[in-house]
């Protein structure tokens, strides 16, 4: 089990170092001088070369991205050519926000979907079990830009109920709360029909396996079969596939945060991005792909926790 | 003598098509092994789980009765058949891959298995580690504490007999115990029921298509073919002196009884069959 953590972990340094390079060859390839972008058209071309300069942007790119790699194994993310503060810093400030925003997200989808999924399963065939389709894949079709844009109109303008922009007063918990609750709603909103579809295929497939008949020969009782030996078989494909997908979970962080005005990393990488400020791109971008790299082994490692028969196969790895 | 396990007359269907089961009569006697023979397909497993009421899907019961201590389990509420489980009935399925949850402890299980009985997860737990060790699985605390893809089939085999006897059953219901297993091993659980029967009070019916395991465990047996019980008697009689004519062919296939090495292995014709189904027994 440890060796096959320290290998995820290995292979998750190698996704972010990979990703690094790509950044940075994306910054060769895009048309443009950052430095004369982030100085403004009235700048001097001697204004532009010290920028280049300091921004090391005139080294060739394995250079540049060594450079990179050595400031970041010392904490040194690089510094904002808008703000001259540390990125690191710039990050450290939004980043609770952002994985807050994923985590509420995710989590009230995942709450909402098991139960909904189960429900299905055991109520197969009936109109439950239908609506519980239905409502899925209505909801599936939705992308979370529409519903965090129609939240915000019907919840936030239209009835006033909740704030429509920012993540709250400084230190008023429930003003933070009461931002969080619509930007939250329309991440997990696609999630709610995605897993809840997920937990019923797999659920359908492990309550025909020969071992819920054995539980159910020596009645033991239902709930207990479809939660204790159905649900926890039933939970690794959905992990698996939850993996899979966080990669999306992160990219509507980024769009949901920008509809609703709500500080965090991927207002902060949007916002960079439009002002060719490298740095803070190359910062967020690593801290984004490394908490995507987290969450997949985090999930990897729930999965391996739950399956003795994955666990034994990574102790032979 | 009263029956213990009573079945008249029963008929399953699947779904409208095939009839599985066609006015079956089978009983089981307190302290009797009974044997339930006959080809693969013909309706001994269908039978076995229309008991506890544990149908596949889509099987239903046309006619019948089945009747558990004198009491109908089919004709009245349909929990009859489900309180007996994991309480007066206890099953050992085929497959001992799969009977067992892949993701749970064996002893968790063997926990779980006994949710019908009193006493406290921490006694039923001790019950379980002993069981293991009186069915001969070496180590019981160790292996009640493992997985069952740590262990070998005929391991889990005992474990899945084990938890049969744990809730010390009236009728025990065996659905081919050892026909997953290899000829060793099948030999072994022959062994342990045999074993075991020296001091369960209970009525068992073993379901198999292997003459050998009736020859070695049963009293009396009954022969399926095509859904219809064509033959029941004690198992020395219908072994010496079989009277339906599938029951004959069905001994003539079976490599054990064969005295002379044959260059083939002797099976059922298709002319002979058409025969089996206007015979009755002679
Ligand atoms: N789930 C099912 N759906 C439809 N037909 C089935 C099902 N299970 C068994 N049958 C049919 O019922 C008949 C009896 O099957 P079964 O009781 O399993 O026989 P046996 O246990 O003697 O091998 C067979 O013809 C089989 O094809
Ligand atoms: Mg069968």
């Amino acid at each position: 089990m440890l060796a096959y953590t320290i290998k995820r972990i290995g292979l998750g340094l190698l996704i972010l170092i990979g990703v690094m390079f790509a950044m940075y060859a994306a910054v060769f390839i895009v048309p443009g001088n950052p430095a004369r972008a982030a100085l403004g058209p009235r700048a001097t071309q001697e204004m532009i070369d010290r920028l280049t300069r300091e921004m090391g942007l005139d080294q060739p790119y394995l250079v540049q991205v060594y450079n990179f790699f050595v400031n970041v194994l010392s904490g040194n993310l690089g510094i904002d050519v808008i703000s001259n503060r540390p990125v690191a810093t710039e990050i450290w400030e939004v980043l609770p926000n952002t994985l807050i925003l994923c985590l509420v997200g995710l989590g009230w989808a995942t709450l909402l979907a098991i139960p909904l999924g189960c429900l299905a399963v055991l109520k197969r065939g009936t109109w439950v079990d239908r609506a519980a389709s239905l409502l899925s894949v209505s909801v599936i079709s939705l992308p979370y830009y529409v519903v965090a844009i129609y939240a915000l109109l019907i919840f936030a303008v239209q009835l006033n109920w909740l704030p429509a922009i920012g993540d709250g007063d400084p230190g008023d918990i429930g003003s933070q709360i009461r931002a969080l609750i619509l930007p939250a709603f329309a991440i997990g909103f696609t999630w709610v029909g995605y897993l809840a579809r997920l937990v019923r295929a797999s659920m359908l497939d492990v309550m025909g396996e020969p071992h819920i008949r054995t539980a159910r020969a020596f009645g033991v009782p239902e709930w207990k079969i479809v939660t204790k030996y159905g649900l926890r078989i039933a939970l690794i494909p959905t992990l698996s596939l939850l993996a899979v997908s966080l990669g999306g979970l992160i990219s509507s962080a980024v769009f949901v945060e920008v509809i609703f005005s709500r500080p965090g990393i991927g207002k902060l990488v949007t916002a960079a991005v439009n002002l060719r400020n490298y740095p803070v791109v190359m910062g967020t971008v690593l801290v984004m792909t490394g908490i995507y790299v987290t969450l997949t082994i985090a999930a990897d490692l729930l999965i391996a926790r739950i399956d003795p028969r994955i666990r034994d196969a990574f102790r032979g790895a | 003598m009263t029956a213990l396990l009573s079945i008249r007359d029963l008929t399953i269907d699947y779904a409208g098509h095939v009839q599985a089961v066609r006015g079956a009569n089978l009983d089981v006697h307190l302290g009797e092994a009974v044997g339930l023979v006959g080809e693969s397909g013909s309706g001994k497993s269908t039978l076995a789980s229309a008991i506890t009421g544990l149908l596949p899907i889509g099987a239903r019961i046309l006619g019948g009765d089945i009747a558990f201590k004198n009491e109908s389990v089919t004709s009245g509420r349909k929990q009859a058949q489900q309180i007996l489980r994991g309480d007066e009935i206890a099953m050992v399925f085929q497959d001992p891959m799969t009977a067992f949850n892949p993701v749970l402890t064996i002893g968790d299980q063997l926990v779980d298995f006994q949710s019908r009985m009193p006493g406290k997860a921490r006694e039923k737990y001790a019950r379980a580690v002993a069981m293991l060790a009186r069915v001969g699985i070496p180590d019981p605390a160790l292996r009640a504490n493992s997985y069952p893809h740590e262990m070998s089939g005929g391991m889990r085999q005992r474990a899945a007999i084990a938890a049969a006897l744990l809730v010390n059953p009236s009728l025990l219901i065996a659905d081919e115990p050892t026909t997953a297993l290899d000829v060793t091993m099948e030999a072994q659980i022959i062994h342990l029921f045999r074993e075991l029967r020296q001091d369960y009070g209970g009525g068992i019916l073993i379901v198999t298509h292997h003459l050998g395991v009736v020859a070695e465990l049963c009293d009396r047996v009954y022969v399926m073919y095509r859904g219809e019980v064509v033959e029941e008697g004690a198992v020395d009689d219908i072994f010496h002196e079989p009277r339906h004519p599938y029951t004959r062919a069905l001994l003539a296939c079976d490599p054990a009884r064969l005295h002379e090495r044959a260059g083939y292995l002797p099976v059922i014709t298709d002319a002979e069959r058409a025969t089996f189904m206007q015979a009755r027994p002679r």
